[in-house]
């Protein structure tokens, strides 16, 4: 842990100076992605780790969906983050279209984005606020206990109580939850 | 062994400063690799298995994916783990599992997967899917020391699956009518589809196999048969195909087979032991339960058939032990309920299907055999509803009469179980519906003889009954309005013949529904006991009230016809029929009906063109066939009606009236010789069909051959208030008969008497008769005198060329000469 705790101490300084990268990362729309695109971030940047065969992160489409639909207009910025080196553009718009996600992909082959932040599981969520501090990680909901152990319905909705939270200025709540899922060091 | 720290190796990137930042782990990883191994290297040279197990395990390893874990996965996970199957993603090769390596390491450690709920140790299951405690270790080793590929000599053959139906082209094919759209969020959902069969012959099925149709969203089926057709109505409830909720008594496993699908589940092969009756017009039912994916799916499920060429050759009996009063509070995780049952005949048990719902925590079901033994027949620990299966034992267990079965089931509904669908927990009651609970044991039995099925039939018959009266009255004490409960109960009695005692709870069930379907079928019901109770008026307005909150209930409409037909009121019966057709145009059972009638008031072009519109829907239809025979005997056709009726006893062998019809046919074409033949096969299928004793006799009366005759007579006449012409007859031959052997003047005067006395000596021929009788009885006086009433009377009715006759025989009376039939020639 005291290794991460480093790493994640010089992610933050390397942020904040790091506008301009050269990114090899390509965005659903086939254009280079930037994951910060101006000077000043948006007021919560979502990325959700997920993989187009991953039962659990493609259950959670329509969710993803509606959160998307209600906080788009707020300003925040979803993207689903590709993880599995093998998908293709092709592929992942394909994924994008049969899931109706509204909002854009982007392929992270060489886990650039998964390194940035420690992603373990798809799906995961991980939410940077305005000032590009991750303000949660985590589930989006815990509809799922573990594998196989499946709520009827979720109790808690973590992802959009911290969307809440940023955009009415108030701290998050629970900054960190366990997700269940797909493991990302498998597609090492 | 040399670490290599080239930029590759780290992960440098030449991308930015961030990226270099995110690789200080790995770094620091090797660093710490290399310095272990140097620090190991300088203490001991040589290189021993035991340091080298201080060191992290980087590329030694004794076990490899081809040679050690390729032959596990190829057994235990690609039948589902693979394209089209119900699996998100294949394992297959090498690739496949080690970009999932971590998860199977620990979706196998939990037991999650391979999916097999029950606990070891106990009776062996076929098929089982459960990883040994070596191979979980194995698994485990391998992802540890680096998941290495091996070498490719070592892979075993990846298994090759049968692409399409795995038994082969079946000998039908059903599958639902319109495919069912699944929504891409919410929850799990229960449907029920119901799935006309082609009218075919009746059939023995001895294997099947179920094709979800959409393997991942499908996860579990139940399939059931409706005979009474009566679930087709529910199908209307609602716009999309199928309909939720509960599977009422209608749907039935048929001929006592359970019948379903899980994921994995292989077909079973032919086993001549259950192969289970498909009855013609029965209708099969799918349970359906459906996981939602994240997008919209399309659900079409269909289901081959495998004809048997027997019946089976042991009797199957589905028995399904459990409590219905069920009553969980919240908060209450340890809520048990226990039932029992002891056979009381010999059975074999083959296979064993538990249930309940997301509340269910410990299952648990046991047989105690006569002498005291004890046999788990099934345990599970953690269970799983979204797995629930039917297990069948590796061999058909034997159970002697007097063994005990018992299922004790555990239920948690407080907060801690993350499976409850309540937040906060809820009261929970028994009921069908995902959030209501279940507790049942399903047993598969299979047994000797009819002798012990009828036993059983019965024996468990009452059993279910007297529990689910203790559970329903048990329900009603906290629920006095649960629908469950007093339907459940009119149903209990109503299957006693207690009418009496269902109509009360029939009444206030149908005030008590809120659903209009269920609420008609309820009238339906009270209709049909009201009727029984002699209640005609009440039974009409029940049908009636049925028939118009539910005017898509098919069913109404045929009961009402069925209804005013049994009470001969045919015209009205008539116009109900015609609107159930209009609700169902192609129910046969309702066409027959129409038919019926049609003939029936002798609207002979109508009654055609239905049976003829039977015959399309249903080529074999006995029904038609029979009936165009009947039409064209009406219509003194006698070769065409042969015709027909050799169509329908083709349909139905074992009817005899059919046979009796053929003869009645054959007599109009005076082919007395096969006319008999046909009267003698009906009497072969049942000596009881007066009828066809009656034509026989006439027959033979005709061809002169007394003796038959009166033997036939004679066994038609045994009928409580037998048809005077009959009697008439048989004393006209008892009494005048050429052959003496064959006479028999008693008896011909006493049928004689009860003939003109019944017709209050107003018939001529009769009178004539009577005279005979007395005559061959030596009684002349009285002959004479009755001779010349029936004369007289003949001459008052225009029957000239009876009174000639009757005068003739008069002067032989006269002559103290009783009147003889000539000899046959």
């Amino acid at each position: 842990m005291h290794v991460n705790q480093i790493a994640s101490l010089l992610l933050c300084m390397t942020l904040t100076s790091c506008s301009q990268q050269n990114s090899t990362l390509i965005d659903s729309e086939d254009q280079p992605f930037l994951l910060w695109q101006s000077a000043e971030a948006p007021p919560a940047t979502v990325l959700i780790f997920t993989r187009t065969d991953c039962p659990i992160a493609n259950r959670y489409a329509p969710t993803v969906r509606s959160i998307y639909e209600r906080y788009h207009e707020h300003g925040v910025r979803i993207l689903l983050v590709y993880v599995d080196p093998k998908e293709t553009l092709s592929s992942i718009r394909r994924h994008l279209d049969d899931y109706q996600f509204p909002c854009h992909g982007v392929h992270d082959p060489l886990h650039e984005l998964v390194n940035l932040v420690q992603a373990t599981v798809t799906p995961e969520a991980v939410v940077f606020d305005s000032q590009r501090r991750i303000a949660y990680r985590g589930r989006i909901d815990d509809l799922y206990v573990d594998f196989g152990k499946v709520r009827p319905e979720p109790t808690t909705h973590d992802l959009e109580d911290a969307l809440e939270s940023l955009l009415a200025n108030q701290p998050v709540a629970v900054a960190e939850t366990k997700a269940v899922g797909c493991y990302i060091s498998d597609l090492n | 062994m040399a670490i290599d720290f080239t930029t590759e190796s780290i992960g440098m990137k030449q991308i930015g400063h961030g990226e270099i930042v995110s690789d200080l782990t790995d770094v620091v990883r090797y660093l710490l690799a290399f310095v272990l191994l140097v620090s190991v290297g300088c203490t001991d040279n040589t290189t021993s298995t035991v340091a080298q197990e201080n060191i992290t395990r980087v590329g030694v390893s004794s076990i490899t994916f081809n040679r050690d874990i390729a032959p596990i996965i190829f057994s235990h996970c690609s039948s589902c783990h693979r394209p089209g199957e119900s699996a998100p993603f294949s394992l297959l090769t090498y690739d496949d599992v080690y970009s999932h390596r971590k998860q199977i390491v620990e979706v196998t450690q939990s037991r999650y997967m391979p999916p097999w709920p029950p606990e070891t140790g106990h009776l062996p299951f076929l098929s089982e899917r459960k990883l040994s405690v070596e191979q979980l270790a194995k698994i485990a080793e391998w992802v540890d020391s680096g998941a290495e590929e091996g070498d490719s000599a070592n892979l075993p053959q990846t298994p090759v699956f049968t692409s399409g139906w795995q038994l082969g082209e079946p000998d039908l094919m059903v599958e639902m009518e319109q495919p069912f759209t699944m929504p891409a969020g919410g929850g799990d959902v229960f449907r029920n589809f119901v799935v006309r069969v082609p009218a075919i012959e009746d059939h023995y099925i001895a294997a099947y196999e179920f094709r979800p149709g959409n393997p991942r969203v499908v996860h579990h089926a139940d399939i059931r048969t409706d005979q009474t057709n009566s679930l087709r109505d529910l199908d209307s409830i609602d716009d999309e195909p199928g309909f939720d909720g509960l599977l009422d008594l209608s749907a039935t496993p048929p001929g006592g087979v359970f019948l379903g699908w899980t994921p994995g589940r292989v077909p079973a092969q032919p086993n001549p032991q259950i192969s289970w009756p498909l009855q013609k017009g029965a209708d099969m039912v799918f349970q359906l339960h459906l996981q939602p994916t994240g997008k919209v799916e399309s659900v079409k499920s269909s289901m081959g058939l495998y004809f048997a060429k027997s019946p089976p050759q042991k009797i199957p009996f589905t028995m399904s032990l459990g409590c219905r009063s069920i009553d969980i509070a919240p908060g209450r995780d340890d809520y048990t309920i226990e039932r029992s049952y002891i056979l009381p005949v010999d059975a074999h048990a083959l296979s064993v299907y538990p249930h309940a719902h997301y509340l269910g925590k410990h299952i648990h079901a046991w047989i105690v055999l006569p002498d005291g033994t004890k046999t788990t027949l099934i345990e599970i620990n953690d269970w799983n509803f979204n797995w629930q299966d039917q297990y069948t034992f590796r061999e058909p267990l034997y159970l002697p009469a007097g063994t005990k079965i018992t299922l004790r089931y555990t239920y948690d509904n407080s907060a801690d179980n993350p499976r409850n669908p309540h937040h906060p927990p809820k009261r929970v009651i028994y009921g069908q519906r995902s959030i209501n609970e279940m507790g049942e044991l399903n047993l598969q039995l299979v047994l000797n003889n009819q002798n012990d099925f009828r036993k059983l039939n019965e024996d468990f018959g009452s059993f279910q009954l007297r529990s689910s009266l203790a559970d329903f009255e048990e329900i009603l004490k906290s629920d006095p309005n649960s629908v469950l409960a007093l339907g459940g109960l009119a149903a209990v009695y109503i299957s006693r013949s207690e009418p009496a005692l269902a109509e009360p709870y029939l009444l206030k069930e149908i005030e008590s529904r809120s659903d209009d379907i269920y609420k008609a079928k309820a009238l339906l019901q009270l209709a049909i006991v009201q009727y029984q109770l002699g209640k005609p008026t009440e039974a009409e307005q029940a049908l009636v009230q049925a028939t118009r909150i539910s005017p898509n209930l098919a069913r109404g409409w045929f009961l009402l016809g069925d209804f005013l037909s049994s009470q001969d009121r045919f015209t009205e019966a008539l116009g109900h029929y015609m609107r159930g057709l209009e609700r169902d145009p192609e129910n046969i059972f309702i066409l027959e009906k129409v038919g019926d009638i049609r003939l029936r008031n002798n609207e002979l072009p109508e009654a055609k063109s239905i049976f003829n519109k039977l015959l399309k829907i249903d080529p074999k239809n006995f029904n038609a066939f029979f009936n165009l025979g009947a039409l064209m005997l009406r219509e003194q056709n006698p070769a065409e009606a042969i015709h027909y009726f050799e169509l329908a006893a083709e349909s139905r062998p074992q009817v005899a009236q059919t046979y009796n019809q053929i003869g009645i046919a054959r007599g109009m074409r005076r082919e007395f010789e096969k006319a008999i033949q046909a009267f003698e096969k009906a009497l072969e299928i049942d000596s009881e069909l007066l009828d066809a004793h009656l034509n026989l006799a006439m027959i033979y009366e005709e061809l002169g051959q007394h003796k038959l005759a009166v033997r036939h007579y004679r066994h038609h006449l045994r009928m409580p208030d037998p048809p005077i012409a009959a009697t008439v007859k048989l004393a006209w031959i008892l009494a005048t008969s050429s052959d003496e052997t064959v006479r028999a003047p008693q008896e011909a005067v006493r049928l004689a008497e009860t003939g003109a006395k019944v017709t209050e000596r107003r018939v001529a021929v009769i009178l004539d008769r009577l005279a005979a009788a007395y005559a061959a009885a030596g009684k002349f006086e009285a002959a004479i005198k009755t001779a010349e009433e029936a004369a007289q009377l003949a001459e008052q009715k225009g029957q000239s060329d009876l009174a000639k006759e009757i005068q003739a025989r008069l002067m032989l009376y006269r002559q103290n000469v009783p009147y003889r039939q000539l000899k046959a020639p």
